[in-house]
């Protein structure tokens, strides 16, 4: 057993590792001093010292030598400068990431929600048009464009029924359209693996056994079937880890907020490659240790991996 | 079910028509306005209404599937060709090849795909030809795992044994038999990966990365109806049910195929 | 009054006719056996009586009394006081029939909650009573364990003291041991036995194997294709069979027919294994698969290695064909080229004949693939060819245009016999190439089989678990277990004279009651 987490924790590193190293290989093709002569660009209203420092912390050295100093950076918390606004990339990541924790927590809870949702009462119906109406939901949620289902929520719900504010209202008021946009595409993978994997257990041999017990179909749904579909779900629930990253750049631009996804579409505008690398690496890193943590669970819900592992 | 079948079929076909002969399908012009006509509800005459410059809706939709359609061609060629061809290696050499091809897949799919497109649209610049490549780059992951798994799949049964067995040689048993037996779930993928990439070539060009203003591009044209939320619903919402039901289509598609080759 | 009858019951799956008014009826503490081939509908009717049928089958009409209640017409919240209860089911596979993650104390203690018999002390202390009651040692601690960590002779008990927990006045034993080795087969018919008699259960055993039925019931009922062929009891219908197809079962059951013994024959032997050893290696551990195996197959003749699940039959077969490696020891096959050209001389037939042919070639193309490879012939030579090699293993012409799923198990196995036929070998290796296929599809094959080695003079290596098959179709057998020959020798010293206890044991539990 802690054989078998030391090798994935191990392997995480390693993914980690080469994920920081491809995205730098990939963003470091720039010509290498445009960096430099955009930070001597006075609109950004550096003052001589900081200039001298970014110098300092960009230029000279190998290549290799560069690579290495980036990385032991990225270990210790420094992610260079960004050369948008010229401050320390940290302080723009930790500006911004409370806002995405936030979106991005809530829109998953709402994500599995809605999936759980889906699946059950499609698995639990004995109505065939109920059943295929529900199990065609995940499609039609996969095949929307974050970015128009935001734009429509706005038109319905701020200027057609004017339940949520265009400009203000409150904290929670501002976050609910945000988190259902970006819930929507990201619920529909969950649940077509947790329905999918219902009807393959139904499936299975021993559900017709646990029947002849006696047991009613909502035993046989909660106790066992649902129970064993839990284990595929975890790890396509692990996957869209990534895909809240990603979807956040599209859900804060439409809803202006400042957030990871925000800066990240800066960061793509200015061509700033220090913050860009910073967010390539932080969506990997969570992703990484979110699957980690899949990894981890996996042998605690199904007896039989215990062995194995 | 057969009829939603058939109807996404007819979607796709007349949106390859739209992108072939666009000119059967509107008269109207793309890129050319008639400004007292600007801002006017759908009606006989402009059946998705017309934009602030008084172009066409319909017309920009219509004359924007050709960027769209060939963007997700290129973006599904690049995934296609460069998944399939680790896949294919990873699954059928094993050993070491498929060991750091797999490791290589784990690293590409620890970064979203959307992450992903930007850097390389950072790394490539802009444009249309450029977004597509990008988004074809995201789903080169998921092609090269699933025709690995699938080739994996077929090499373990008693028919590729039973070929070998019957003095197949290497390349001939992986063309006649390991091939054509794999296949079928990477086409469904294809077709799956069509949709996904009008959606992702269609974010990315809301986000600006893609066409410039004012080619009709799909993303774009929903990203100039912003502006107009209020008061011109028709700017943003028809346009987006198009792309909708492109994407639906293709994934009814895909699970036709998938059912199919199973 | 009977406990159950059940009257001119029908059953479709969507919309097609698959039971065709069935009718008998069980006494009670009497053990009924339901006797079919696969597509007989024998399992639909057993699963009809508890209403189990699978979702897109429907019951057209008929009657299932239970003592004075039709069950028929009881709504499915009404028959779960009946499951269990009254009525107690053991599944046909035990690998998965328990639910993998919970453990198997509170599977059967599920039975105790779910009809709330009892406060939670007193079902642990039942559960513990029935895990002793079927035989499992240590049965505090196979309480706590999960399905995964049991054989599946332990799980088949333990699925057994799920029917049994709650006295049901009648056991569906949908084919209990046929997942199972012949030697635990037997134990767990003994236990269905004991209790039987010791609760006065009635047992509706559902079974495809006539040796099974024959030695364990009271009465049979004979089903093909959804209908009743005959019933009665089991002692008159053995001795004098009405129904043409009850007489054709069986001839064709090989457990049944007292044939003659093929006796060995003096020849220079075709396959000589030496000292065989295979091991596999998961992680610092290794484990002998095959642990020092000879044997000598005289040419011309059949050389069966017999044995149960994990015994090292197959493993050999693998090296013998040069699809495995030997970690030591040496096979030599006489005149055998080596590279390619061994592939020639020695062909392999595999068990599943789903399995063992491409879905998307064509019957010719199949039977065509090797002469392909081998470049024998021009293409008009080949496909006269593979018209004469259908023609041998008796295929009508017209299947060759068919894909293998348009086949039935038995016309796939023929294909998959032409195909090793084709590059016109010396030695044939089947791999149980008769085991999953009915008995009289089976009995069509070895005599296949028979006809091929007479005519072209093969040598086969025969794999298989099955004895009674093995006594019918090999000269020579040699007996394996736990990666080692135990004895080796004729056919009919082996049978009739066995000197190894591990040899009587299995011969022991053939069911037959003619004996």
């Amino acid at each position: 057993m802690t054989r078998y987490l030391l090798t994935r924790a191990g392997q995480a590193v390693l993914v980690l590792w080469a994920a920081f190293t491809a995205s730098y290989v990939l963003l470091q093709l720039l010509p290498g001093d445009s960096i430099l002569i955009k930070f001597q660009n006075p609109e950004l209203g550096l003052s001589p010292q900081q200039i001298a420092d970014i110098r300092a912390y960009y230029s000279g050295g190998s290549p290799i030598g560069e690579y290495l100093r980036t990385l032991s950076g990225f270990l210790t918390g420094g992610f260079g400068y960004s050369i948008d606004t010229g401050t320390p990339v940290v302080e723009r990541l930790g500006e911004a990431l409370p806002e995405t924790a936030r979106l991005a927590s809530a829109a998953f809870a709402l994500a599995v929600l809605l999936a759980v949702v889906i699946a059950f009462v499609a698995s639990y119906s004995r109505t065939s048009w109920l059943r295929g109406a529900l199990l065609s939901v995940p499609s039609l949620f996969i095949s929307v464009p974050a970015f128009w289902l935001g734009i429509l929520l706005i038109q319905v719900f701020s200027f057609r029924l004017r339940l949520v504010p265009v400009i203000g209202g409150g904290e929670l008021q501002q976050l609910v359209l945000p988190v259902v946009t970006l819930a929507v595409p990201i619920s529909a993978p969950i649940a077509q693996v947790l329905a999918r994997g219902i009807d393959q257990v139904y499936a299975q041999p021993f559900v017709p056994v646990i029947a002849a017990k006696g047991a009613t179909r909502w035993w046989i749904l909660w106790r066992h079937v649902a129970r064993n579909a839990v284990l595929p779900t975890l790890t396509v629930a692990g996957l869209t880890f990534g895909e809240l990253i990603a979807g956040s750049v599209v859900t804060e631009t439409v809803f202006g907020r400042n957030g990871i996804g925000r800066l990240t579409e800066q960061a793509v505008t200015a061509q700033d490659t220090p913050v860009m690398l910073a967010v390539v690496v932080l969506a990997a890193a969570v992703f990484v240790l979110v699957n980690l943590v899949v990894d981890v669970l996996f042998p605690v819900l199904d007896p039989r991996l215990k062995a194995a592992s | 079910m057969r009829a939603g079948l058939i109807l996404s079929w007819t979607v796709i076909a007349v949106v390859l028509l739209w992108a072939v002969v666009p000119g059967l399908f509107t008269g109207y012009d793309p890129i050319a306005g008639v400004p007292v006509e600007k801002l006017q509800a759908p009606s006989g005459q402009h059946l998705f209404g017309t934009d602030a410059v008084g172009r066409d809706v319909f017309a920009r939709v219509v004359h924007g599937a050709v960027n769209s359609l060939s963007g997700a061609f290129v973006a599904v060629a690049v995934g296609l060709l460069l998944g399939t061809l680790l896949g294919l290696l990873a699954g059928s050499l094993g050993g070491v090849t498929d060991a750091a091809v797999m490791r290589v897949v784990d690293v590409l799919l620890s970064v979203p795909g959307l992450l992903l497109a930007l850097v390389m649209i950072i790394l490539l610049g802009p444009g249309t030809v450029n977004v597509a490549v990008a988004v074809g780059v995201g789903s080169v992951a998921a092609f090269a795992r699933l025709s690995r798994s699938e080739v994996v799949r077929v090499r373990r049964t008693d028919y590729v044994e039973a070929a070998f067995g019957s003095g197949g040689r290497f390349t001939a048993v992986l063309w006649r038999h390991v091939l054509p037996n794999s296949l079928g779930p990477v086409v469904a993928l294809a077709a799956l990966q069509f949709g996904v990439a009008i959606l992702a070539i269609s974010t990315l060009g809301f986000l600006g990365y893609g066409a410039e203003p004012p080619t009709p591009e799909w993303g774009l044209l929903i990203a100039e109806g912003r502006n107009y939320l209020a008061t011109s619903w028709w700017l943003t919402t028809l346009p987006g049910a198009v792309v909708v039901a492109v994407v639906l289509a293709a994934g009814r598609i895909s699970r036709s195929i998938a059912k199919e080759s199973s | 009054m009977s406990l159950l009858d059940v009257r001119d019951l029908a059953v479709s799956y969507d919309g097609r006719p698959a039971v065709h008014g069935v009718s008998f009826t069980v006494e009670p503490g009497e053990v009924v056996a339901v006797v079919g081939e696969s597509g007989s509908g024998k399992t639909t009717t057993a699963h009809s009586i508890i209403g189990l049928l699978p979702g897109n089958a429907s019951l057209e009409r008929g009657s299932v009394l239970l003592g004075e209640n039709d069950l028929a017409t009881w709504s499915p919240r009404r028959m779960e006081s009946v499951r269990g209860a009254q009525i107690g089911l053991v599944p046909q596979d035990p690998s998965n029939s328990l639910d993998p993650v919970k453990t198997v104390g509170a599977q059967i203690a599920e039975v105790l909650r779910i009809h709330k018999r009892g406060d939670r002390a007193a079902v642990r202390r039942r559960v513990v009573e029935l895990l002793t009651r079927v035989g499992l040692p240590d049965p505090e601690t196979r309480a706590r364990q999960y399905p995964h960590e049991l054989s599946g002779g332990m799980r088949q008990r333990v699925l057994i003291a799920i029917a049994v927990a709650l006295e049901p006045r009648l056991i569906i034993a949908d084919e209990p041991t046929s997942a199972l080795d012949v030697t635990v087969q037997r134990r767990i018919l003994d236990l269905i036995d004991d209790l039987r008699a010791e609760f006065g259960t009635a047992v509706l055993l559902v079974t495809h194997d006539l040796g099974v039925a024959a030695s364990r019931s009271d009465r049979l009922v004979v089903m093909k294709d959804g209908r009743v062929e005959e019933q009665g009891p089991t002692r008159e219908i053995l001795a004098a069979p009405g129904a043409d197809y009850t007489r054709r079962l069986l001839h064709d059951a090989p457990a049944l027919s007292a044939r003659p013994f093929r006796e060995p024959v003096a020849a220079e032997p075709a396959i000589v294994v030496r000292d065989l050893v295979k091991e596999f290696r998961s992680g610092r551990r290794a484990f002998r698969a095959v642990d020092g195996v000879s044997f000598e197959v005289p040419r011309g003749t059949t050389h069966a290695l017999v044995g149960e699940s994990g015994s090292g039959k197959t493993t050999t077969a693998r090296m013998v064909v040069r699809f495995a490696e030997p970690t030591s020891g040496t096979v030599t096959v006489t005149g055998a080229p080596d590279g390619r050209g061994f592939r020639r001389h020695v062909q392999l037939v595999h068990q599943n004949p789903y399995g063992s042919l491409d879905p998307r070639q064509s019957i010719a193309d199949i039977v065509e693939e090797p002469l392909r490879n081998f470049g024998l012939g021009d293409r008009a030579a080949r496909r006269a060819r593979v018209a004469e090699l259908l023609h041998r293993v008796a295929l009508p012409a017209d299947v060759s245009s068919r894909r293998p799923r348009e086949l039935s198990g038995g016309q796939r196995q023929r294909v998959a016999i032409a195909r090793a036929l084709a590059a016109g070998p010396e030695v044939l290796v089947l791999d149980e190439a008769v085991s999953a296929l009915d008995v009289t599809v089976q009995a069509q094959i070895l005599d296949l089989l028979g006809q091929l080695q007479r005519d072209l003079g093969l040598t086969y290596l025969f794999i298989s678990h099955d004895l009674a098959v093995v006594r019918q179709i090999s000269h020579t057998v040699s007996v394996m277990n736990k990666g080692r020959i135990v004895e080796s020798g004729s056919t009919r010293r082996v049978f009739t004279d066995p000197a190894d206890d591990y040899t009587r044991e299995l011969l022991a539990a053939i069911p037959e009651p003619v004996r």
